[in-house]
């Protein structure tokens, strides 16, 4: 094949979409109007952006939005599913306190926390001390801590989950 | 393609139908309704795409299947303030590209009996698209098929608009040769 022609039908497809320069297109005219088969690969250049276009493909299964729905519904989960751990929690929460102190010392924990609560606030404005810790049942702090830390992951499981719940 | 997008925007301003974009910010809010719809407005050209990427009408509709599971799964990642089909093609055409690689390196050859709906004349043309390199593949149906502009092609590949052009035209002159070889 003549250097031209292999010059020619590299520059078809950007002279098609009129990516070329005015020169450029010039002597490629020049070339096309002697050059038969040079004529042919131009003319199926010209007409495959169309050909393309116009390809058909079979259609879609019938059960094709069925599968993708069951896949979809599979996928979903029920709050059910999500809060149910949640509740667990808060009884195991609930029963390690009553083990540890009793119902007498739900009260004082809550009296107590009320109290810290109130002694920090006073602190930061500045008309208290900052209160001693508390003589703690370290055991408990462990168990709040980690009820606490679980808690979040679910929370953070329920805000990835959140388009997923049915 | 063009012709069948019209006639969705007709249908939408005749009809009332939502939009994409509605039906998508409504399936992002956990309406599986409008997902659903959203599967049937696209389910031709999503599997058109899977059936001309992988040749093979099975593996076609698992990959159709596997495109609207992960836009189920992603939709959340969605930005409603933005036009839903670029992202949407965008999305399908890495699913497309990721399930091709899974793949056995084997390749399928086409069904000997054409499956139903494509055109006999279609063929030739089908099979040297078939025996493109993924890579140029890809642009090519997301333009010529999905008829996507070339900026949304540049943006589904994360490629430049000169890089699309030029895998298109270096995509177009390899089928171009092979037509004129087999005389079609």
């Amino acid at each position: 094949m003549a250097a031209i022609c292999v010059w020619a039908r590299e520059q078809l497809e950007p002279l098609v979409d009129g990516d070329l320069e005015p020169a450029q297109v010039e002597v490629l005219r020049s070339h096309l109007s002697q050059c038969e088969a040079c004529r042919e690969h131009h003319a199926e250049a010209s007409s495959l952006p169309t050909r393309l276009a116009v390809a058909r493909a079979p259609e879609p299964p019938i059960n094709l939005v069925r599968d993708v729905l069951r896949r979809v519904r599979a996928d979903r989960v029920s709050p059910m599913h999500v809060w149910t751990p949640l509740g667990a929690e808060l009884v195991l929460f609930l029963v390690a306190l009553w083990y540890v102190a009793g119902f007498g010392g739900l009260v004082t924990l809550v009296q107590r926390t009320a109290a810290d609560a109130g002694a920090v606030l006073g602190w930061g404005a500045g008309q208290a001390d900052l209160p001693p810790p508390a003589a703690g049942d370290l055991f408990l702090l462990l168990v709040c801590g980690l009820l606490v830390a679980t808690t979040l992951y679910h929370l953070t499981l329920l805000t990835r989950l959140g388009l997923r719940l049915s | 393609m063009p012709a069948e997008r019209a006639l969705t925007a007709l249908r939408v301003q005749v009809t009332g139908e939502p939009g994409a974009d509605a039906l998508a910010r409504s399936a992002q809010g956990g309406d599986l309704s409008s997902f659903e719809c959203l599967v049937r407005r696209y389910q031709r050209r999503v599997y058109g795409l899977a059936y001309r990427h992988l040749r093979d009408p099975d593996e076609a509709q698992d990959l159709a299947q596997e495109v609207f599971v992960r836009l189920y799964r992603n939709l959340t990642k969605y930005d409603p303030e933005r036009p839903f089909e670029p992202w949407f093609w965008r999305l399908a055409a890495n699913v497309a590209a990721s399930y091709r690689r899974r793949r056995p390196a084997a390749p399928i050859e086409l069904p000997a009996t054409t499956a139903a709906g494509v055109r006999e004349d279609t063929l030739p043309l089908e099979r040297a698209l078939a025996d493109l390199s993924d890579d140029l593949r890809l642009p090519v149906l997301l333009h010529y098929y999905l008829d996507l502009p070339l900026e949304g092609v540049a943006a589904s590949m994360g490629l430049s608009l000169s890089g699309v052009k030029s895998r298109l035209h270096r995509a177009r002159a390899i089928l171009r040769r092979v037509l004129v070889e087999e005389g079609v």
